[in-house]
């Protein structure tokens, strides 16, 4: 999806690379660092591997700036690359079960790692998008759900305590948030 | 219904979150509206159940790296010369110019040769490199450059330190300022 607001920013941060703009280019990579590296981490890769994966990526974006169309085409992009090089890599560390061994042609394989690249991408690139939406709440909102649903598991006391609310008063207001949330992601295409 | 909707708001997000409104149900079964309303919630917690991970910073620094950072690049203007503009379009013996910016200056030496012009200096401080057209050359600690050209129209160049780029226009485009 890639909210409307950051797909404009990321429109123009990728004309400014087109330039040679190495402020924006940092600013590009600072904005999607958490899509791209939380990639290799979900595919188990160790830290090395993971950055590699992201060098990698980012190595691609470089050389690939005019064929990257649009901000909004941006999370997917590199989602699917970072996706391609974890899915070689893991190839790479479990050679020693074969092609032949798994009766499948090198083409299949390919042609199943590209499937589940797109597939993770498209799942990497929701989870971004939902924590965008939810830096976008007001705090109230964007603090409970992040204790609840984007931070490690806290008991409903200490959430309580930490936002000032009664417990009996969590319930209501997260559905309630989680409605504001759900009227920004809709807004922005996310249920497509 | 509208209100019925509303109503179970908490029922639904109950059930996103894999528990049980048994008391939302038979709403539920008869209106489409909180049917889509659940499953955009179930996808929103799905995706929000993914771990996400910030990127060390090193491992940041080293992607930011990788398009080379441009020095910032400023065009001097003439600040101050050895003569009047009035003899500016006929110059024909040595003379210096003061040129910077806002923040830096620096004075430039045009001497006069049989078949060239000398062009001299010292850069503002340690660290730049001289750039012409055709060569580029390290300045020592003294940050003093000198090379010829073989007119004024072709005395243009430029002082790079990484940071910053200063643009020297030939001394003719300077002396029209």
């Amino acid at each position: 999806m890639a909210n409307l607001d950051v797909s404009r920013d990321w429109d123009r941060l990728l004309n400014r690379c087109r330039q040679a703009d190495s402020e924006a280019w940092n600013r590009l990579v600072e904005s999607t660092q958490a899509l791209v590296y939380s990639i290799p981490k979900r595919y188990g890769l160790g830290a090395d591997d993971a950055a590699d994966v992201f060098q990698t990526t980012f190595q691609a974006l470089y050389k690939n700036l005019d064929r990257v169309l649009s901000g909004q085409a941006l999370p997917k992009w590199l989602a699917v690359t970072a996706s391609r090089e974890c899915l070689r890599i893991k190839r790479i560390q479990s050679r020693t079960v074969g092609a032949e061994d798994l009766g499948l042609s090198l083409d299949e394989i390919v042609a199943n790692e590209e499937e589940t690249a797109e597939s993770d991408a498209v799942a990497a690139e929701s989870a971004d998008d939902v924590r965008r939406a939810v830096g976008s709440l007001q705090e109230r909102c964007r603090e409970l759900l992040t204790a609840l649903y984007l931070a490690d598991e806290t008991p409903y006391v200490e959430i309580a305590e930490r936002l000032g609310m009664p417990i009996g008063a969590i319930g209501p207001t997260r559905a309630r948030c989680l409605d504001k949330l759900r009227k920004i992601l809709e807004q922005g295409g996310f249920f497509g | 219904m509208a209100r019925r909707c509303e109503e179970i708001l908490d029922e639904l997000v109950k059930l996103a979150e894999g528990g049980e409104a048994p008391d939302a149900a038979s709403h539920l079964a008869s209106c489409a509206s909180c049917q889509k309303r659940l499953t955009e919630f179930t996808q929103i917690l799905s995706a929000a159940q993914l771990p996400v991970f910030d990127a060390p910073t090193e491992v940041m620094m080293r992607a930011q790296s990788i398009m080379p950072t441009m020095p910032k690049r400023y065009t001097v203007r003439l600040l101050a010369s050895s003569f009047s503009q009035a003899g500016a379009r006929s110059v024909s013996q040595d003379f210096q110019l003061v040129v910077g910016t806002d923040e830096t200056s620096l004075r430039v030496m045009y001497l006069k040769g049989a078949d060239a012009w000398e062009v001299m200096g010292r850069a503002p401080s340690e660290g730049w490199t001289l750039l012409r057209d055709d060569f580029d050359e390290a300045l020592d600690e003294s940050g003093r450059f000198r090379f010829e050209a073989p007119d004024l129209g072709s005395t243009r160049f430029s002082l790079v330190n990484g940071e910053e780029r200063l643009e020297i226009p030939n001394a003719e485009e300077l002396l029209k300022e």
